[in-house]
């Protein structure tokens, strides 16, 4: 740490203030624009989708009629679709499933791939290349076919979607923090901890654990934006969250048929799916950059 | 080398072992029994033994697994429920060179795109032309692919009128209008490559300028477009060729996508209708055989780097 404190110019209080890592990190992020603009920008979104069933002006599933294929105008500001559904209310929410499924679905892998990774990792031998094989069979596909795979055996729906991705992601945390474990398990106060006879479980979460979590953060701000994009992907493809809810990638799907005359079915929920991934993905490399400098592609 | 060979090649091995095994496992797992599905309306208890065993289902789990391997490597894949073709030739002979021939194509596009704006963006670097260009390439990085196939139609397939919007044609029937046919979906499938291929050219040719090397030529008094493209951009081609190689096996996620947009028949296509249809050994076989092109492209690519990097050869 003190080497990447040196790396950081622009913090001269540092002498009178104690620079914590986690300081060092938030001063590595915030001086990266393009972060920040992603973390807002991942903010707003968050926070307009939790709030969506008080803020949408109407019921998602609520169907008229009367009201289809309106464009946008002061009573549906984006416009209605081929039932008369409020574009915004469903967008609104349609980000909510968004974030549900990326955040549970990452988060399962997390806990999943860590816990393989640090046994792995810990316990080597036998253990070690059994778990590691498994991960490298899970690698060796390419995510959508492997999600894809899943859901043929599962079948659809929002659980299995978040079942499916999150065995696709576990491999990759699984990998990342076996390959941090292998590296500090030598280290002089690990070999302490076991000689003092701490137990195996103990020396995994107390002291391996916390000094792997950075990379595994990473991974986690990383992999947010595929798990999203992965999601409403399958949704479009007709394999993921089944109609009528008003997920991001049902939504274009079901705007295609009428891309001449209402344009904005598919329009709409589409440039919301964009905007959340570039803010996901320029939050992501930023986190990385702050977190783990040396894993900077080139 | 050999050495290297040799571990290579084991490992191949045993990833495809691996994910043989998890293929079968899943299909397995899957709901509904097969007998009762090929029977159909042939239904008795009779025929539904007589082709449990025919099958081998009334064998150990091993057993089966074993005989699945042994028709797999046959190419006896069965045939389709629905379609009453074989299962080999669906996948092989009708949707695999749509792939391929979109995958080449998007390749191409990329890269003609890609490298240039790359390799401009690092000579230019912190000027607007810079910060454009890689707005931009992060901007399709993050574009989901059905999202701008079905944009690419509305504005060059409908609005304009330039291009057809749906279908394939084999170039083998007609070269132009299977071009044609290609324009848009290529750009689909490519724009999310060409954007992630510009800023690794970017990042490695600013790498790269600031070597002692190329000061030394510049020393020298070697003219500046000469020092970029005698000296720089060679050296930026390895990580260039290992991006490109490693995320080629990304391409068919984008894929699977693309053909849906365009009805292109390709293997995404497929592997998707085959799913909606509960067709699992379709599933089954499309998922190995795009599983088997991954591991392939990732072998190649890691000889190809080993060849291109003598450093790396050598160690």
């Amino acid at each position: 740490m003190a080497r990447a404190a040196g790396a950081i110019a622009p913090v001269p209080a540092a002498a009178e203030r104690r620079v914590t890592p986690a300081r060092l990190m938030w001063l590595r992020f915030a001086a990266n624009r393009g972060a920040l603009a992603g973390a807002v920008v991942v903010g707003v979104f968050v926070v307009v989708s939790i709030l969506a069933p008080w803020i949408a002006p109407y019921d998602p599933l609520a169907q008229d009629y009367t009201a289809a294929f309106q464009g946008p105008s002061a009573a549906h500001w984006l416009g209605t679709d081929s039932f008369g559904r409020d574009m915004l209310s469903r967008i609104l929410y349609g980000a909510r499933i968004s974030f549900v499924v990326g955040f549970a679905s990452v988060g399962i892998a997390m806990v999943i791939g860590v816990i393989m990774g640090l046994v792995a990792g810990y316990y080597g031998g036998l253990v070690d290349a059994v778990l590691m094989r498994i991960v490298d069979g899970l690698l060796s596909f390419t995510p959508l076919v492997l999600a894809i795979a899943f859901i043929a055996v599962l079948g659809l729906g929002l659980q299995n979607v978040i079942l499916a991705l999150a065995a696709t992601f576990a491999g990759m945390f699984a990998r990342v923090t076996r390959g941090d474990v292998l590296n500090i398990k030598s280290e002089p106060y690990v070999e302490a901890a076991q000689l003092m006879g701490v137990r195996g479980t103990d020396v995994m979460l107390r002291h391996l654990l916390p000094n792997v979590l950075s990379p595994i953060i990473v991974q986690f701000g990383l992999n947010l934006a595929v798990a999203i994009l992965l999601e409403s992907g399958l949704s479009f493809l007709g394999l993921g969250v089944p109609p009528p809810e008003p997920d991001l990638g049902l939504m274009i799907a079901e705007g295609r048929g009428f891309i001449v005359m209402a344009p904005w079915i598919s329009g709409f929920p589409g440039l919301a799916l964009v905007v959340i991934i570039v803010g996901l993905n320029l939050f992501g490399d930023g986190l990385r950059d702050a977190l783990d400098p040396k894993a900077q592609i080139q | 080398m050999l050495q290297y060979a040799v571990n290579r090649f084991l490992h191949t091995v045993v990833l495809l072992f691996l994910i043989s095994v998890f293929v079968f496992a899943l299909m397995k797992l899957a709901p509904g029994d097969p007998v009762t599905v090929m029977l159909g309306a042939d239904y008795n208890p009779e025929s539904y033994a007589k082709l449990r065993s025919e099958l081998g289902l009334d064998r150990s789990v091993v057993v089966q697994y074993l005989i699945w391997v042994w028709r797999f490597v046959q190419g006896n894949w069965g045939t389709s429920y629905i379609s009453g073709a074989p299962v080999a030739r669906l996948v092989l002979h009708d949707a695999l060179p749509v792939t391929v021939y979109l995958s080449f194509w998007s390749l191409v596009f990329a890269l003609v795109i890609a490298i240039p704006s790359g390799v401009v963006a690092a000579l230019r670097r912190n000027t607007w032309v810079d910060y454009a260009g890689m707005g931009l390439a992060i901007f399709f990085n993050s574009f989901p692919s059905f999202y701008l196939g079905i944009v690419l139609i509305w504005i060059f397939g409908v609005s304009l009128g330039w291009f057809p919007t749906m279908g394939y044609v084999s170039p083998g029937a007609d070269v132009g209008r299977s071009l044609l046919h290609m324009v848009l979906p290529a750009f689909t499938l490519g724009a999310w490559y060409a954007g992630l291929i510009a800023r690794i050219t970017r990042s490695s040719l600013v790498d790269v300028l600031n070597q002692p090397y190329i000061k030394v030529a510049r020393a020298k008094g070697v003219e500046g477009r000469a020092v970029v493209y005698k000296h720089a951009l060679r050296n930026v081609l390895i990580p260039v060729v290992t991006i490109v190689g490693l995320q080629l096996g990304g391409m068919l996620r984008g894929a699977v996508m693309t053909e849906t947009v365009f009805a292109l028949p390709g293997i995404g296509r497929l592997v998707t209708i085959a799913v909606l249809n509960r067709e699992y050994h379709l599933v089954q076989a499309t998922v190995m055989v795009i599983a088997i092109m991954f591991i392939l492209i990732n072998l190649m690519v890691d000889v190809l780097y080993r060849f291109l990097n003598p450093r790396v050869r050598e160690a």
